[in-house]
């Protein structure tokens, strides 16, 4: 079972470099066709994902990220549905290169990971709970993912003067939508974590690495919404805080790298 | 602001026809912070100052980044920031490696402590009363934006607005506009029907209540920030209340509560971690039995407000001591829960107390994890440092084998047998709950904001030459992709429904790729 995870995540991989390469061709090679490409070996690659995940959740008995490893896929996982998501709503396709190199990224670091399945140590076996908390993190960190997207985009084509992206007020608004959806995700993260921590640690804040970490990724878009009200922080200013936001997420994200604390056995 | 020319909050998410239209302004569109009202003395520029947005992003901007340096910079754990000389050999390891002069700036500035400090509870502190000031300034607005629609527009509002469809449909105004009502009213619209002068009008708005949803967001967080002050003020907490198996400890904190640790159990991976630990516990209340249960990391136990955690456990002995006359004057155990170094290794020790303060007898056994031999302890043996009041040296030092009795200082110690403890957290925190409650507002209100917008559409109803009437449906939300999609899609819905026929429709910014546009 473990093993049919791993090749399903490598077929997965592969797929998704394909649909890289078409997104690629769709918006710098400006070929209307492989769109269509790019959009069909994403779903592919998203459903031998979720594949790979379910097959792994199977096999563990635990929801699919109590490790780095497994964190990466659902992580990549995240990214492409919130991508998905947003190319239907919007019906465009031009995002597809950035966020689909940020999966492509992902699961890329995974494939040098150790991918065994660990026992979980007995803080992370509160299972509802885990699994909640850390689907909060993969809705957030993907829609932050398209919100970065988004903000790179508008950032190349502020002045809408390149006819083949998206119209820069198009691009602020997919952001925006993004970080609607990001933001709740992210504030049930924490209070997620929150409640657990309560009930394993017996204190509901810390103020640990981890949590800071996260605590910080959020006021960067908790600054992204009230600027954006004002309406000369919309645009640049505004792009620039959703890649900032995202750099948080990273940092948030790698944080154990070089944090201590609490959460650095799980690897989340 | 709306002075200076920019918008405010709600008229730039709430844009009503007189934006377009120069109609005298309706209340709800009335600067949300008194810009216009003259305000001269300092209490209210004070106040327009905190409750501005601006100074409300300045604020968020300030905590991110204090946030951020708290969580780059090394912070002094809390035992570490109460002791002056616990902190004098900490501080050590960020000197070396921030060096001189950053690690000193650092200090001063309390950056060692970021979120235990004056300066980070007074912004979190400006935050709240700012968010309280912009509320409380905003809330007329709000409620009139829900409470007093802007019904009537003027009738150049139907050729100006950003979005417009017009419809031909084969029936009289007087016939289509309830029929229009109706299948509005299916698309979650509520409508309000008025006259333009010669035509039928309706105004037709969806999901106003949403807009409540900022009071519970930013309430919400208020509430948060609220209880976590109360929770530490009003509540305890004790890291470390270690009980040894078989052994009763009262918990102090005026509670009158006394837990006996029935039972310790540990158990193992093959790899060797930890699996679970598990105390299973009573604890009574004025001498009756209030809880009995087990306790795990994930699984702790409530007596009231009172929560019982398993943190941790460790090595214990029971001794037993008898004085000259042969009279048991202490048959307990020790929790030996702290860290000892000596003689080149380290040994886990506790103490207890003999007599009326007579003597105080610190125990010490070599630690479990210990790699070599304890030099001076055996393996199974404790050994038995005994103080006198104001002495600071040991009055006898001994070490005994388990089972072993021997006569010291006029007592005779005996080693029964060696235990563990059960390391536990307990806390009072009496308002943790509001905290749940103060984030379920803020979720909640937040989700209601983003996933309820206000919609407003406007529709003017003609006679055509034919007999049958043109509709006109006008709506002024700009910038808005995805709702001047839903907008036309809403007119084509309308006339199918209707049985008319879109003749024209206008909308700013088009979907799509435009590569798939063929541009
Ligand atoms: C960390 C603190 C804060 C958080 C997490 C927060 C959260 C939010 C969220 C989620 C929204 C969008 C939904 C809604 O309208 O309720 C919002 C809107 C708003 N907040 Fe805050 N807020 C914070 C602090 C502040 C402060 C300090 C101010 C003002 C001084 C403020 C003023 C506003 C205003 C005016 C809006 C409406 C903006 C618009 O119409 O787009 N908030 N806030």
């Amino acid at each position: 079972m473990a093993k049919a995870s791993y090749y399903t995540f490598t077929a997965s991989f592969i797929t998704l470099g394909v649909a890289l390469l078409a997104y690629l061709w769709y918006t710098i090679g400006q070929r209307r066709g492989a769109g269509r490409y790019g959009t069909f070996f994403t779903v592919n690659g998203a459903l031998l994902l979720t594949t790979s995940l379910g097959l792994r959740w199977f096999a563990s008995g635990h929801a699919p990220y109590s490790n780095q490893f497994e964190f990466s896929l659902s992580f990549a996982w995240g990214t492409i549905a919130s991508y998905l998501y947003l190319e239907h709503r919007f019906r465009l396709r031009s995002l597809g290169f950035i966020a689909v190199t940020i999966a492509f990224g992902m699961l890329a670091y995974a494939s040098t990971l150790p991918s065994r399945i660990d026992p979980l140590i007995s803080a992370l076996q509160n299972n509802a709970m885990l699994t909640t908390h850390v689907a909060m993190a993969i809705i957030s960190y993907g829609t932050f993912a398209c919100g970065f997207a988004a903000g790179v985009l508008y950032l190349i084509n502020r002045k809408g003067t390149i006819s083949f992206l998206p119209a820069p007020e198009v691009l602020d608004e997919i952001g925006h939508k993004a970080v609607m959806i990001g933001f709740p995700a992210q504030a049930m993260l924490l209070i997620l974590g929150a409640l657990w921590a309560n009930v394993a640690w017996g204190a509901y804040w810390s103020w640990d690495p981890k949590e800071t970490a996260a605590l910080f990724t959020w006021l960067i878009y908790g600054v992204y919404l009230h600027a954006r009200a004002q309406r000369h922080w919309r645009g640049v200013r505004a792009a620039s805080l959703l890649i900032l936001g995202f750099g948080a997420v990273m940092f948030t994200f790698y944080g154990n790298y070089f944090l201590g604390g609490l959460h650095t056995y799980s690897g989340l | 602001m709306t002075a200076t020319g920019t918008l405010t909050p709600e008229e730039r998410a709430n844009p009503g026809p007189e934006l377009l239209a120069a109609t005298p302004k309706d209340d709800f569109t009335s600067p949300a912070f008194g810009a216009a009202r003259p305000r001269r003395d300092w209490f209210d520029q004070i106040w327009n100052v905190l409750g501005s947005i601006r100074f409300g992003v300045v604020l968020i901007a300030l905590t991110a980044t204090s946030v951020f340096l708290g969580t780059v910079i090394m912070q002094a754990p809390g035992d570490v920031q109460a002791s002056p000389e616990l902190f004098a050999a900490w501080i050590l390891g960020p000197r070396g490696r921030y060096g001189e002069p950053w690690s000193s700036i650092f200090e001063a500035l309390e950056l060692y402590r970021v979120f235990q400090s004056l300066w980070f509870r007074g912004l979190l502190a400006l935050l709240s009363l700012s968010i309280m000031v912009n509320v409380a300034s905003r809330t007329p607005g709000i409620i009139a934006v829900v409470r007093r629609p802007p019904v009537k527009v003027p009738t150049r509002f139907f050729s100006r607005a950003p979005l417009r469809v017009t419809v031909s449909f084969p029936v009289p105004p007087d016939g289509i506009r309830p029929k229009l009502a109706t299948d509005l009213g299916r698309k979650g619209y509520r409508t309000i029907a008025w006259d333009d002068g010669s035509a039928l009008a309706i105004y037709a708005d969806r999901n106003r209540y949403g807009k409540y949803g900022t009071f519970a967001n930013h309430l919400g967080l208020i509430i948060i920030l609220g209880a976590g002050v109360l929770g530490n003020v009003t509540g305890w907490r004790e890291d470390a209340f270690m009980v040894p198996e078989g052994t009763t400890r009262a918990v102090g904190h005026d509670t009158g509560l006394v837990l006996r640790n029935e039972a310790f159990v540990e158990e193992y991976f093959p790899n060797g971690t930890a699996s679970d630990f598990r105390s299973e516990v009573v604890v009574l209340k004025d001498g009756k039995e209030a809880a009995r249960g087990t306790i795990r990391v994930n699984e702790p136990l409530d007596v009231g407000t009172v929560r019982f955690h398993q943190a941790f456990f460790g090595p214990a002995v029971a001794m037993r001591v008898r004085n000259a006359e042969g009279a048991i004057v202490y048959d307990d155990s020790t929790a030996l829960g702290f860290k000892y170094d000596g003689d080149g290794v380290t040994r886990n020790g506790g103490n207890f107390v003999l007599g009326n303060r007579q003597f105080a007898v610190f125990v010490l056994v070599p630690s479990a994890s210990l790699q070599a031999p304890d030099p001076v302890i055996p393996a199974g043996s404790v050994r038995l440092e005994i103080f006198a009041p104001r002495q600071p040296r040991p009055v006898a030092v001994e070490t005994l084998a388990q089972g072993e009795k021997r006569e010291i200082v006029g007592f005779t110690f005996e080693f029964v047998r060696e235990t563990q403890f059960s390391g536990l957290q307990v806390v009072d925190n009496p308002v943790v709950n509001v905290i749940w409650i103060g984030a379920a507002l803020m979720v909640m209100g937040s989700m209601a904001v983003f996933y309820l917008p206000l919609r407003r559409i406007w529709a003017r109803i003609e006679t055509s030459p034919d007999g049958g009437s043109v509709v006109t449906l006008a709506s002024a939300h700009v910038n808005e992709v995805l709702f001047a999609h839903e907008f036309a899609a809403l007119g084509e819905h309308l006339a199918k429904k209707g049985g008319g026929k879109v003749l024209a429709s206008v909308q700013p910014s088009a979907m799509g790729d435009r590569i798939e546009a063929g541009s």
